[in-house]
């Protein structure tokens, strides 16, 4: 039996929690997202940040990703809720599906860096933001819990 | 329309009321029994629908049979008088008597396809596989002799050049035939009007060739119920009467739709022109490319869409086309087309209307 994932198809405890490994309550979901980032950095660093898209259950999962490579978001909010940075604001991406499977057990990764700027390129101050990963697939987007994330004066 | 698939999702509709309006008075006439009760015992007519069913659900043009409780007599429904003079003789032969039953004209009964159901012929706006992808199909077009389909060139196996993409409809695993394979897919520039580090074209389309056995109609797009109502059923067909062979820059304000196997049918308006368009993750810029928006900001495009024709209604179910939807935001609600002017610039003079 393969199972085939979907938007929406995946129930997520929406919790922020701080820096460490953290992960997804996916429930009875074969399907986990985990955001990967540091919990604290200084004004200006860059913030390296990790999507883990990984196979929880016990058969096959087959992802309908959209993009012809695995696309990734990441929205940085202020704890008002203003959002900061949207890493594809502005950008076009192919309408084309990707059919992606998963074995179990098997771990997908996406990798971007956060230069603490917003998309204007203005840079942001110090302060306590959430973020959100995101995983774009065929109709919608699959979400990993908010992380909380500091960033200090230098 | 009637589509043939082996799908999963099969959806029965149809009218079961009598449609005497829609047929000439004569053959109406001709078809139509009166409901009247029968007379008869209720397990003798009983035994006569079970003796006579099968026959008669076999015959052509019989649409369904049933013991109606009601009048306690055999309801037999058909498309049309030929339909009904053919079964009044099969019931006389099994021994029903022309009081124990009635011959109702009924609407057939199809089954509905939807956009990524297996359908041929093969139309517009269907999903088509290829490798480990999903994609649209554009249009269909002959190009001198060669039926053809246009879709998108990031739905073959590399984004421009010719590989021998070898497409599906609408996967591999539901249907094993190639229905076409690529034949057409200009290499990108560099240089000239392409920023440097990047690589250009002015339109995201390729075409493939159909498979000698693999039926389609040029010129037609399958419809889905509404605009922006997310179904993907198959309820009809737009008619491609016209192409725009001419427009870059479309009016701002102007309302253009697609049909794709993610989103069905979405309709926008043209919200920006002759867009030179970076493509998210790659190195590729496409250049004079058209935005479009739903005002109201209804979800127009999805992961799947990308090779959807995209086309202007005229008038009724007419259509003229005016490109090749490849891409969209993130969050699916502005979509991205290349003017079928600059697809036939680099395609070559295509012919897709029916």
């Amino acid at each position: 039996m393969r199972t085939w994932i979907v938007a929406g198809s995946v129930a997520l405890a929406v919790a922020a929690t701080d820096g460490g490994v953290a992960v997804t309550d996916a429930g009875a979901d074969p399907i986990r997202l985990e955001l990967a980032l540091p919990s604290h950095v200084r004004a200006g660093e860059a913030v390296p940040l990790r999507l883990r898209v990984e196979n929880v259950g016990g058969q096959p999962v087959d992802l309908y990703l959209r993009g012809r490579a695995p696309t990734l978001d990441v929205l940085v909010a202020r704890a008002s809720g203003e959002v900061v940075w949207s890493r594809l604001e502005g950008e076009i991406i192919p309408a084309i599906v990707q059919l992606r499977p998963l074995a179990p057990g098997e771990r997908l990764e996406l990798e971007t860096v956060w230069n603490q700027r917003t998309k204007a390129g203005k840079r942001v101050g110090a302060g306590e933001y959430l973020v959100t990963g995101l995983l774009l697939v065929e109709d919608g987007q699959l979400s990993a819990p908010p992380r909380r994330l500091t960033i200090t004066a230098r | 329309m009637r589509f043939k698939h082996g799908a999963v999702r099969l959806f029965l509709v149809g009218s079961l009321a009598a449609c005497g309006g829609a047929h000439d008075g004569d053959e109406t006439a001709e078809t139509v029994d009166a409901l009247t009760p029968s007379g008869h015992g209720h397990a003798q007519v009983a035994a006569w629908f079970e003796q006579s069913s099968p026959e008669v659900l076999a015959l052509p043009g019989t649409v369904s049979t049933h013991h109606d409780e009601a009048t306690n007599r055999l309801v037999i429904g058909v498309e049309n008088a030929a339909a009904g003079r053919g079964v009044r003789a099969a019931l006389a032969r099994l021994g029903v008597p022309g009081t124990a039953f009635a011959v109702q004209q009924r609407e057939p009964i199809y089954q509905l396809a939807t956009l990524r159901d297996r359908v041929r012929p093969a139309v517009a706006g269907l999903q088509i596989h290829f490798g480990n992808f999903l994609c649209s199909l554009g249009f269909n077009a002959d190009d001198g002799t060669a039926r053809s389909f246009v879709t998108a060139s990031h739905c073959t196996n590399t984004q421009g050049g010719v590989e021998g993409t070898q497409y599906f409809q609408p996967t591999s695993t539901v249907d094993p035939t190639v229905i076409a394979v690529e034949a057409e897919d200009p290499t990108y520039f560099r240089g000239g009007a392409c920023p440097r580090g990047r690589r250009c074209r002015f339109s995201d389309s390729a075409r493939a060739v159909y498979s000698a056995g693999t039926a389609s109609t040029r010129g037609s797009i399958a419809m889905t119920s509404a605009p922006n109502d997310g179904s993907l059923t198959i309820t009809g067909s737009f008619t491609v009467t016209s192409q725009d062979n001419t427009t870059t820059r479309f009016a701002l304000g102007t309302t253009v739709n697609k049909v794709g196997r993610t989103t069905g049918w979405t309709q926008g308006n043209v919200t920006a022109t002759c867009v030179n368009t970076n493509v998210s993750g790659s190195k590729i810029t496409q250049l004079c490319q058209t935005f479009v928006q739903n005002p109201n900001g209804a979800v127009v495009v999805q992961g799947g869409d990308s090779g959807s024709g995209v086309f202007q209604i005229t008038a009724g179910n007419n259509v003229q086309l005016v490109g090749i939807l490849w891409g969209g935001n993130a969050s699916g609600t502005q979509f991205v087309f290349s003017p079928l002017k600059q697809v036939r610039d680099e395609l070559g003079a295509l012919v897709a209307t029916q």
